[in-house]
């Protein structure tokens, strides 16, 4: 199988966080995977973009046009990506920020979580990376949640290690919120 | 096997020169390349080495220029404009016939440009780039895994030479991260460094300069650089094919936008349409051979680039009007980077024609 998606929002919202933690899940699962960063020369701010290829053979492009899913936390991101997603793909939206009125996607599934209302409701506004990431395993199978949690280890430093429950609880709300949206 | 793992391509670029057995870094910070220095800053002291934060690009080659002409495995790297600072130095190290590894994780020109991927610097890396007509061998990884494998490859290249050695990538490459196997460093028999200063009291008298004022001296040495160049061509080409056996468009394209080929080229091939990829890994020496059997087979050739057309040139010398070359390219800048499915496209296209 082959998977690719595309996380989008602005600098620090966590979205190279959440590329790296499902990369090195997909690494712990002993898939191949490219993780392709794109942001501005802004610390905070600017736009900031990934994409991941996770896949059983090899990878190919790290570069993808039109993502299968496509996850976007801020309303600039969904007008630039919105219609890049792939007929028949998905595109989860930070509902709390984010307006899909104006995108005529009837072709596509959307998703809506309030992302950054979840993240205030487990006491921090910063773990909105984490519920995207939630959302997306809950809707695509590219990796058990179970991988997820060891890449957290990786994906954070060590100083960060302390905040691991905190950001599996905002994984295990992401998750039930678009499983919720969904049925 | 070792553990795989999951690291920026220019942080094993890094792994690899410290692997080949770099102790010397010299450079001076610039997007989107500085991952080198800095893993590097943090590494070497430990090894018994040494990470120079120079005060230019400038300093930094003749830094490399020095260390290499004690005998010492070194390196410096930078991205485009500091590139174009360091010629001066390389020429004085080709001329001087000094090893050293030199790594340009390019980015978007002319000028200060931008930060994003470009490959703008083809003609100036295998063309001689600084003044004086030399050549150095240049290696363009499209993977995390061969930044690790072509930067220890360039160290070895640059002892059997005596040649610095360019590593040239892009912001894919280098920024993006993939799953790399750190393997152990290949054991080759390599050259005795017979040439090394070795300072006051170490026996008979050893120069290292490029300057050469006495009757035909310098002629002689042009003529064996010259040698030294044909003997790379004959030995040491690297390429990649991906289904070009078969193809009726052969696609070529180095570094990063390889990657975006090929999986367009798998698309086409779903489609039907019969193309093929070939990647030259060492853009100097160019594999002109073994590029123009394949693309001669095939018939027609599509260079892929991201700039406005420079290897495009190499490629129709290559073929020597034997087989239609045509051209995609996309100038550098910030979303210029083609999808698989724009290049698919102008495959589309392209067979439309045949």
């Amino acid at each position: 199988m082959r998977y690719d998606l595309m996380i989008a929002g602005f600098g620090g919202q966590g979205v190279l966080l959440a590329g790296n933690l499902l990369s090195y899940a997909a690494i712990e699962e002993g898939k191949n995977v490219s993780y392709f960063p794109a942001y501005g020369v802004e610390k905070r701010g600017g736009s900031a973009t990934c994409t991941v290829v996770i896949a059983d053979g090899a990878v190919g492009s790290p570069v993808v046009g039109n993502p299968s899913t496509l996850v976007v936390l801020n309303q600039a991101s969904l007008e630039r990506f919105g219609s890049k997603v792939r007929p028949g793909g998905i595109c989860i939206y930070n509902s709390s920020l984010v307006d899909v009125s104006g995108l005529d996607r009837g072709d596509i599934t959307l998703v809506p979580v309030p992302m950054n209302e979840i993240a205030m409701e487990l006491g921090d506004s910063r773990m909105v990376n984490m519920v995207a990431v939630g959302a997306y395993l809950a809707l695509v199978p590219a990796v058990g949640t179970a991988s997820v949690a060891g890449a957290l280890e990786q994906a954070l430093p060590e100083r960060n290690h302390r905040f691991i429950p905190a950001n599996l609880k905002a994984i295990e709300a992401g998750g039930a919120a678009a499983r919720q949206k969904k049925a | 096997m070792s553990k795989r793992l999951f690291v920026k391509g220019n942080e094993a670029a890094a792994m690899g020169a410290l692997e080949a057995g770099c102790r010397y870094y010299f450079g001076y910070p610039i997007t989107p390349q500085s991952d080198i220095p800095e893993y590097l800053s943090r590494e070497l002291p430990g090894l018994g080495g040494e990470f120079i934060q120079a005060e230019s690009e400038v300093a930094s080659i003749n830094m490399l220029l020095g260390a290499s002409a004690c005998g010492k495995r070194a390196m410096t790297s930078s991205s485009s404009p500091g590139i174009s600072l360091k010629q001066e130095g390389i020429s004085y190290m080709a001329g001087s016939e000094l090893p050293g590894v030199i790594i340009n994780i390019s980015r978007s020109g002319p000028g200060l440009g931008g930060i994003d991927a470009s490959q703008s610097d083809y003609f100036q890396s295998v063309k001689g780039g600084g003044h004086g007509g030399y050549h150095i061998p240049v290696l363009a990884p499209n993977s995390v895994q061969e930044m690790y494998d072509l930067t220890m490859h360039a160290f070895d290249l640059a002892d059997l030479y005596r040649t610095p050695v360019m590593v040239l990538g892009d912001s894919v490459v280098g920024q993006m991260k993939e799953a790399l196997v750190p393997n152990p460093r290949p054991q080759r028999e390599l050259p005795e460094k017979d040439w090394a200063v070795r300072g006051k009291g170490g026996g008979e008298q050893r120069v290292v300069k490029s300057l050469f004022l006495g009757d035909g001296e310098l002629e002689a040495h042009n003529w064996k650089l010259h040698a030294k160049y044909q003997v790379m061509k004959e030995k040491e080409v690297m390429y990649e094919t991906y289904l070009a056996d078969d193809a009726e468009l052969l696609v070529t394209g180095f570094g990063s936008v390889s990657r975006i080929a090929q999986t367009a080229i798998a698309m086409a091939r779903e489609e039907g349409l019969k193309v093929g990829l070939f990647r030259p890994i060492t853009l100097f020496p160019f594999p002109e051979k073994a590029l123009a059997e394949a693309g001669i087979r095939a018939g027609r050739v599509l260079v892929v680039e991201l700039n406005c057309g420079q290897m495009v040139e190499d490629v129709r010398l290559a073929v020597n009007g034997k087989a239609e070359v045509g051209f995609y390219g996309r100038p550098p800048g910030a979303g210029s980077l083609p999808s698989p499915e724009e290049l698919l496209d102008v495959i589309r296209k392209s067979c439309a024609r045949i």
